[in-house]
């Protein structure tokens, strides 16, 4: 009865506008005829005459036909909505009462749905919030890199008077700001601590160029900018709630900085974060010694385009600004040019390629995710092939049992939605907690709307033509053919075909991801087992810096650093100890220097060496190699000749087949200081434990002694038992020395690799996320092939087939597709390997140990998954498997 | 001799179109013919006032439409009153037997 009801209303459904104008005329019309007839009859006129009086009596007929349309239109549209909403009732209670009824199916297709949403969408907003999300500030895209390029071609810091003339000569941009290429740390007294922070100098301009307003206060003026302008400084958002509990009256006091008076004028928005780190801005001083000099490559531009003018046409000009620079000082800007690129590009380009690669990653876990779901969807369909013929041989309308096929589709995606929303929320904390600090604005991402539609849509798309499709197809089907068919039929073996090709696609997509992770963790076996150089156990470090003011003369600074470190020589359990400028791993500063007897003809012929300070023991307390020569003793100090101590690599440039110790090398400082090579020591990973070794050349502290020093202190036994005592020795010598960094080398080592490690973690939990997949997907199919076969098995049993023949029967046919997925996903893997070869370390993309282990572990899993079907098939028992059907 | 026709007061074509249906369906223009009949010409009316009258009625849910053949084999469209309509015939009839009454007592004071 009330499928009777449907065709009904499906029938009223499908009456067009037009039918409903039809009828209505049609019934008028009729009114008409009859009265033409009756006057004729009755009155005797002739038919012209009757039909114009029954038009008279009538009245004006397009008028009424109009007013009936629009109530009859009117009558329905509300009826079909009502009608609607009873039905998607009736389809929705349907479909909870299926979904009850198969909860086995139902919490697999959720799990995967779930998963594959949820995932996709943590990773996908990560992506998002790290790399594609705009920057933080107005109009984005017109915000541009203003980079400067050397003579060589090669990207360089650029100076103040640069600057200066390009701001006021360029009218392609709004706004054209400046910082300072260093992030210095500055000592800030006056509170219970002194405290280091890290400042920078930016043109009184910056805050405007990136369009970002200060939230207390205001940014910097003009006559700011200027050497001999008033002392003035902004404080970041952190620093001000840190120090000041966020104290909005602390805009014009005074803060004391590096020993100076400045009043504060501002406070930037908890969100800026620029120049990363930064937490204390003063302005540039015009006519300063940073701030003076054509080759005194200090600073950084960021411009604002001017609105309508496009990158292009600021390049052009750029480029004749530069070009009369370059005319202007051609001993130091002789051949410099200016390149423009887009913020985004310059802050995130370098970390993008990562980035894709696990956007790929994501992808194909999506994709096999919705593999496994259609191939689900295609079972479930199948089997129910025999409802469906019962129901339309019953006059259910195609479109009836379509509509309620959507309608389970869209509930279950609901539902998996929401797991994965739960999920993703999930991972993104998990994701936050473990990432390494150097993601930028990691921290701040969240569930990406766009993203999650995307998802959601890709979902629902997967069920409508995975769960539909087959519908249709098998709602066409003759009742006869499907009832007399029974689990064996020709469109059976159709769907087997295609769940068996979704199965392939899934092992070998989820190979091809695991090849990919497994070579990332090669990578970084390998990268564990690199020699760092030096004996990183048991080695504490901390950075000191002295207040400058404080210490203007050099020999005081030497005296203070040797008084520490005697006395924390002295504590129990402590080996050696020493200091430097800047520890290995985390990159530092470079010289372009020369041999003596071979001085350059131009620039680009020096040898660019990363330079430290060290004091002497240093290389002892680290446990670096001692190649030749000697090392620095107390007695290389302020008065006696420049020495130097040279890595093997520099050796291996500048002097190969040579001896070269007693060799002079030129280090252009002043008129430049003729260096006495002293000793050779081993290398270090100056530049991170994957980056090949540069040169590098060590100069005696006492010879150029610094302000800032980190101390190296070999322990014997605990490490950081020991940080209060020292901690006690520093606040002694001078207790307005701040204390940071406190941290062990093995720290320093791993965190040297922890964006790698990261890298790894992600793709690795990808990887094992779609190997589940895949080798559900895998035991699913095989399952529903033991189900669909077992009047097939029964009888086989029943004609006296062993067991043995009837496992194998079953995996064989998982052993094919398996075997054919393993095969193709080892080719993508290897597509996939060559793509990231750049991500690898001394690791070859076709690494045979990573390729058979795992497609050994893949292909164990898929035997599993057969298992599991195959003795079920075994236990068949052949009565009831002829009985059934 | 014959007095000319009146006009209809307003409201009351639905409730004499619920009373022609009430001894069994009939289309538009048995109805029409009905009405002239039984008030004897005394009601004027615009023939096709009827229609949207019914359709608006129909919407109401108190007849129901059907396609059925007339007497002369022609397809028409026939108006059923429903058990909805009964109701309301009822409930108007004896509303306007009242109005009638007590403005006749007014009026015959």
């Amino acid at each position: 009865m009330a499928e009777q009801n449907r065709i009904r209303r499906a029938w009223r459904l499908m009456l067009r506008r037009s039918d409903v104008d039809r009828a209505v005329s049609e019934e008028l019309t009729f009114h008409l005829e009859m009265s033409v007839k009756r006057i004729v009859d009755e009155e005797g006129l002739s038919p012209e005459e009757a039909r114009e009086e029954a038009m008279s009596r009538f009245g004006d007929d397009s008028n009424y036909q109009k007013e009936c349309v629009e109530i009859e239109d009117r009558r329905r549209k509300v009826r079909a909505r009502r009608e609607y909403i009873t039905d998607v009732m009736t389809d929705l209670r349907l479909a909870g009462r299926n979904m009850r009824k198969h909860p086995g199916f139902t919490i697999i297709c959720l799990l995967i749905l779930s998963i594959g949403i949820g995932g996709v969408t943590t990773m996908f907003s990560a992506l998002h919030g790290v790399v594609l999300r705009p920057l933080p500030y107005d109009e984005p895209d017109q915000l541009i890199w203003v980079q400067a390029i050397t003579s060589e071609g090669r990207p360089n810091s650029i100076s103040a008077l640069d600057y200066f003339d390009y701001r006021e000569e360029s009218s392609s941009f709004s706004s054209l700001g400046a910082h300072l290429l260093f992030r210095p740390g500055v000592i800030v007294t006056g509170g219970d601590e002194p405290e280091r922070v890290i400042s920078t100098t930016v043109s009184h301009n910056l805050f405007t160029t990136l369009a970002v307003a200060p939230l207390h206060g205001r940014g910097f003026t003009a006559e700011e900018e200027v050497l001999g302008g008033p002392n003035v400084g902004v404080l970041s958002y952190g620093f001000w709630q840190r120090r000041y509990g966020g104290d909005p009256s602390v805009i014009g006091t005074g803060i004391i900085i590096n020993g100076a008076s400045f009043e504060i004028v501002g406070v930037m928005p908890e969100d800026f974060d620029y120049p990363s780190g930064v937490e204390l801005w003063t302005p540039m001083q015009r006519g300063g010694s940073s701030e003076s000099g054509r080759g005194n490559n200090n600073f950084f531009i960021i411009g604002r385009l001017a609105n309508g003018v496009t990158i292009q046409q600021a390049q052009s000009e750029m480029d004749i600004l530069a070009a009369t620079i370059s005319e202007a000082w051609p001993e130091v800007k002789g051949g410099w040019g200016i390149r423009l690129v887009d913020l985004h590009t310059q802050f995130f380009g370098n970390i993008r390629v990562s980035m894709l690669l696990l956007m790929g990653a994501v992808s194909l876990v999506l994709l096999i995710a919705c593999a496994n779901l259609s191939s689900l969807l295609l079972a479930r369909v199948t089997s129910r092939r025999s409802e469906f013929a019962v129901r339309l041989s019953l006059g259910a309308p195609r479109g009836a049992i379509i509509r309620q096929l959507l309608t389970e589709s869209l509930v279950i995606t609901m539902l998996g939605t929401m797991g994965g929303i739960l999920l993703s929320l999930q991972g993104i904390r998990i994701l936050k907690a473990l990432s390494p600090a150097n993601v930028p604005r990691l921290q701040s991402i969240g569930i990406d709307t766009t993203v999650l539609l995307f998802t959601v849509v890709i979902a629902i798309v997967t069920g409508l033509l995975f769960g539909i499709v087959p519908a249709m197809r098998s709602s066409r089907a003759s009742l006869v053919d499907s009832l007399k068919e029974g689990r064996t039929s020709t469109g059976d073996r159709r769907s087997l075909r295609i769940r068996s090709l979704l199965v392939v696609t899934q092992v070998a997509l989820s190979l091809t991801l695991l090849i990919g992770s497994g070579l990332l963790i090669r990578s970084f076996m390998r990268l564990q087992q690199v020699d760092p150089g030096m004996d990183a156990e048991g080695l504490l470090t901390m950075n000191l810096q002295l207040p400058a003011f404080s210490y203007q003369d050099p020999a005081t600074r030497v005296q203070v650093f040797d008084a520490i470190l005697a006395r924390i020589k002295a504590l129990p359990g402590v080996v050696d100890a020493s200091a430097t400028d800047g520890f290995p791993l985390f990159g530092g500063l470079y010289n372009g220097i020369w041999r003596a007897d071979r001085p350059p003809a131009d620039a680009s012929e020096r040898i660019p060496a990363t330079r430290r300070f060290v004091i002497d023991g240093y290389f002892r307390t680290l446990g670096v190699p001692i190649l030749a020569g000697r090392m620095f003793e107390p007695t290389d100090q302020d008065g006696s000749p420049p020495v130097t101590v040279v890595s093997r690599t520099l050796v291996e440039q500048a002097f190969p087949e040579e001896n070269p110790v007693g060799k002079i090398l030129i280090l252009p400082w002043g008129e430049g200081i003729p260096l006495e090579i002293i000793g050779v020591v081993g290398d270090l990973p100056d530049y991170g434990l994957n980056a090949p070794f540069r040169p590098a050349f060590y100069l005696p502290n006492r010879q150029y002694p610094q302000a800032n020093l980190n101390l190296a202190i070999r322990v014997d036994g605990d490490v950081t038992a020991l940080v209060p005592a020292i901690r006690g020795i520093v606040r002694e010598a001078d207790e307005d020395v701040p204390i940071t960094g406190t941290s062990t080398m093995t720290d320093r080592l791993s965190s040297s690799t922890a964006g790698f490690r990261f890298q790894i973690l992600l793709l690795g939990v990808f990887s094992v996320i779609a190997f589940i997949l895949a080798s559900t997907g895998l035991y699913g199919v095989l399952s529903y092939f033991v189900s669909q076969r077992t009047r097939e098995m029964g009888i086989r049993i029943a004609m006296g087939a062993g067991p043995a023949h009837v496992m194998f029967r079953v995996i064989r046919m998982g052993a094919i597709w398996a075997g054919t997925g393993l095969l193709l996903g080892l080719i993508g893997g290897w597509v996939a390997a060559t793509l990231m070869r750049g991500m690898l370390f001394s690791t070859e993309p076709t690494d045979p140990l990573t390729y058979l282990l795992v497609a050994l572990a893949m292909a164990v899993v898929a035997l599993l998954a057969c298992l599991l079907p195959a003795i079920r098939a075994v236990k068949i028992d052949p009565l009831e498997a002829l009985r059934a059907d | 001799m014959k007095q000319d026709p009146m006009e209809l007061v307003q409201g009351t074509l639905d409730m004499l179109i619920l009373k022609a249906l009430i001894w069994g369906p009939k289309h538009g223009w048995d109805i029409l013919c009905w009405l002239r009949d039984t008030s004897e010409g005394e009601i004027a009316i615009e023939e096709g006032a009827i229609y949207p009258a019914l359709y608006r009625i129909e919407d109401r849910g108190y007849i129901q439409a059907n396609w059925g053949l007339s007497e002369n084999n022609r397809r028409a469209k026939y108006y059923r009153l429903t058990e909805k309509g009964r109701l309301e015939l009822t409930s108007r009839t004896t509303t306007w037997s009242r109005y009638v009454r007590v403005l006749a007592r007014i009026l015959a004071t």
